[in-house]
């Protein structure tokens, strides 16, 4: 696997992990099940009996090559959570929002470990949007750029 | 040649429905528009859009919020737009403001 690829597979896990029935840190649960309504990003338009949206985007990467022999690639993941849960949609967002966040600080020594040390997020942000229209309708959308570093040219590196 | 705007909500195609105020409950005809919109920004979901045309003189006193039953169904204003001729425009949400 590439080290894109390991970043990728690794926020998936971690947002799927995203359960009232799992600690973040010892003794300190998640506040919401956001985990269980991950799907792949297909860029598909959801059923409107669904509730409950969590996907993962990879949605730019580029690469420095001023660094040659190596060359600082960066990925732009969006994790984004969308609801529709009547009146409690703005409180939801907020939980889902903190979850998110928990889980990023909870992992990154392990996805550090895994990936290697050279990775570091080095931009977040976040927009939320809520809507009353037919029915309350809340999205959440957190962006974090990673920064890593692979030996210039290489695909398949070795070491990955 | 102008149609009356009651002979447009007593052609058997519109809904009977029943609009409660603040201060009274009334029978009203209301004709369903369904629009079909998807929801969402990054996300998207499948959407109908929530609208029915009803004579203006039958909800003039109906303010946002207020409730309309349709077919055993609640639903509460969100927007409404009289377009001048008689006709309003009700803009619906199945939660209520």
């Amino acid at each position: 696997m590439t080290k894109e690829q390991k970043i990728f597979s690794l926020i998936v896990a971690g947002v799927q992990g995203i359960l009232t029935t799992n600690e973040y840190a010892t003794g300190k649960n998640y506040e919401t099940d956001i985990g269980n309504y991950y799907q792949d990003w297909y860029g598909l338009v959801n059923p409107e009996s669904d509730t409950d949206v969590l996907e993962v985007r990879d949605v730019s990467a580029s690469a420095d090559e001023e660094q040659y022999p190596f060359q600082r690639e960066s990925l732009e993941v969006q994790i984004v959570y969308a609801c529709k849960r009547g009146t409690d949609t703005a409180n939801q967002l907020r939980k889902a929002k903190a979850d998110i966040y928990r889980m990023i600080g909870a992992n990154l020594d392990t996805w550090r470990a895994t990936v290697g040390g050279d990775l570091h997020p080095v931009q977040m942000g976040w927009e939320k949007e809520i809507k009353h229209e037919k029915e309350i309708f809340g999205e959440i959308t957190i962006t974090i750029v990673f920064e890593y570093q692979t030996e210039f040219w290489l695909v398949e590196e070795p070491n990955y | 040649m102008d149609i009356p705007v009651a002979e447009f909500f007593n052609t058997g195609l519109e809904e009977d429905a029943v609009l409660t105020t603040a201060s009274a409950s009334s029978s009203i005809k209301v004709h369903f528009l369904n629009e079909y919109e998807s929801l969402g920004a990054e996300i998207q979901f499948e959407s109908s859009n929530l609208q029915v045309y009803a004579q203006t003189s039958d909800v003039e006193n109906a303010t946002q919020g207020d409730k309309l039953s349709i077919n055993g169904t609640d639903y509460y204003i969100l927007e409404m737009h009289p377009d001048g001729t008689g006709i309003t425009t009700i803009l619906l949400s199945e939660e209520q403001p």
